[in-house]
């Protein structure tokens, strides 16, 4: 069996573990919805200025 | 897509710091720390319902951010708050937010995926997570420039010998 055989066989139980936890204590999908603070060494970026605030 | 806050202007004494990396990751932690302690006491309180609701409130959504209905901190941490390294030899980057399936529904932004933004029966009444923002950048600002402070100081006192 090759490494990615196993990782594969690794995240697919996993994830029916996680599934069957979600099911038995009723707990809701996870998507993340997050503020990030970092450091910017560069005058531009790809990010949107609406989507980014810039302090300093 | 998350909402992001920059500080700049710390590139060169982050680059004189990187001498000395365990107090360059000390003062970057503080930092962000109370960065992020900023957001989590900006975060606002429930909207009221709609008159003719029938929904309970659980306040699921308020715990998932370290709040209540009520807003500002209550109880647990958030269920994103973290501070890490930014990347291989970086400085610091902190995360907070909310890992709940529905938040983005309730609080997400205007535009984006669906599923990742605001749905039509909250807008104009429950505020946006990115709405956290504003209120807190100046606090914030001010804490980077007393950590910019506290690095020129610092390498100052190293540069004169003085312990």
């Amino acid at each position: 069996m090759s490494d990615k055989q196993l990782a594969d066989i690794v995240c697919r139980s996993l994830l029916a573990i996680v599934a069957g936890l979600r099911r038995k204590y009723e707990l809701p999908d996870y998507q993340n919805i997050t503020i990030e603070i970092r450091e910017s060494d560069s005058i531009a970026s790809a990010v949107p200025l609406a989507e980014k605030e810039q302090i300093g | 897509m998350p909402n992001i806050i920059e500080y700049r202007g710390l590139d060169e004494l982050i680059a004189q710091m990187r001498a000395f990396p365990q107090k360059l990751k000390q003062v970057g932690k503080i930092g962000m720390e109370a960065s992020l302690n900023v957001l989590w006491e900006n975060v606002p309180p429930y909207p009221t319902a709609p008159e003719d609701s029938t929904y309970r409130r659980t306040g699921t959504l308020g715990r998932s951010l370290g709040s209540s209905t009520t807003g500002g901190q209550a109880g647990g941490k958030p269920s994103i708050y973290e501070v890490k390294q930014q990347g291989v030899g970086g400085f610091v980057e902190g995360r907070f937010g909310t890992n709940l399936g529905y938040a983005p529904y309730v609080i997400g932004p205007d535009e984006g995926e669906k599923g990742e933004r605001q749905a039509w029966m909250h807008k104009g009444r429950w505020w946006k997570l990115e709405d956290v923002v504003p209120k807190s950048k100046e606090k914030i600002n001010l804490i980077w420039n007393g950590i910019a402070q506290k690095m020129a100081d610092f390498l100052n006192s190293k540069s004169s010998g003085v312990k």
